[in-house]
């Protein structure tokens, strides 16, 4: 089976994001003062061919936690669906 | 004594490092590339400064799987002196060598400047030849210089006892860029 899995990473809690705080900022200076706080991460795509769920929704977190994301300063959530 | 030098791709401060050991302090230097295995015979590992694997993901974070970082494991684990500047203290820190990472520096802005540092323990590695209170003129260059690591990491890292550990090379490499 080929699957896709999208990993978000983003900063972990208490951590300070200067991205954020800058977006954050020029937000508010385009008229958006609702914006509390703004957090900025990423987005990773990845492609799997060959692997069952199980087995990629494992694998895919043995990458986040290895390479992906940096468990110091940061979190990670994913998603694995069937690719078409 | 006798320095090793590693070269990551998109090291850019190999050649000066080097050049400062070699020629300004009149050190042996051996200058290794990341795909070499071993560290024989060396009595000081230093990782320099730059953009290794173009800072792609983390900084660092794929330099730390290079064959040279096992040895650089190995050497650390036997109790031996690793140095990481700038680049090479983040590739310290996503090894897992170091405590705590770096994050974009809190104005975003690239920094290339001097800070003044005072000397608090002059019992270390890295300070024996200063006087308590002494204060050091330092140049830095990084982007990704904002230091973070847990309350408890931060705690440990401000006992005596670990500041003279040769883990200690954190307080200065965290500093100098």
């Amino acid at each position: 089976m080929a699957w896709r899995a999208r990993v978000f990473v983003t900063p972990k809690e208490g951590i300070l994001d200067p991205q954020g705080k800058a977006v954050e900022h020029s937000l508010h200076t385009l008229g958006y003062p609702e914006v509390t706080d703004v957090r900025i991460g990423k987005v990773v795509d990845l492609h799997l061919a060959d692997v069952s769920r199980d087995s990629a929704q494992t694998r895919v977190r043995e990458m986040c936690e290895r390479l992906l994301a940096n468990g110091v300063i940061e979190d990670f959530t994913f998603t694995i669906d069937e690719a078409s | 004594m006798k320095w090793g030098v590693i070269t990551f791709p998109g090291s850019n401060d190999d050649v000066q490092a080097a050049y400062a050991l070699e020629t300004l302090l009149g050190e042996s230097v051996v200058r290794l590339w990341h795909k070499d295995t071993a560290l024989d015979g060396l009595d000081c590992v230093l990782l320099p400064g730059g953009f290794s694997y173009g800072d792609y993901l983390r900084c660092g974070a794929m330099a730390r799987f290079s064959p040279i970082m096992r040895a650089v494991a190995d050497f650390a684990a036997a109790g031996r002196v690793v140095i990481g500047i700038c680049n090479g203290f983040q590739i310290l820190c996503e090894a897992g060598l170091l405590p705590g990472a770096r994050i974009r520096n809190r104005g975003l802005s690239f920094l290339c400047t001097r800070v003044h540092l005072r000397v608090d323990d002059a019992d270390t590695l890295f300070t024996n030849r200063c006087r308590r209170g002494d204060v050091l003129d330092i140049p830095i260059k990084h982007g990704d210089g904002c230091y973070v690591a847990d309350g408890a990491t931060l705690r440990r890292t401000r006992t005596a006892r670990w500041r003279r550990s040769p883990a200690s090379a954190m307080r200065v490499a965290m500093s100098s860029g």
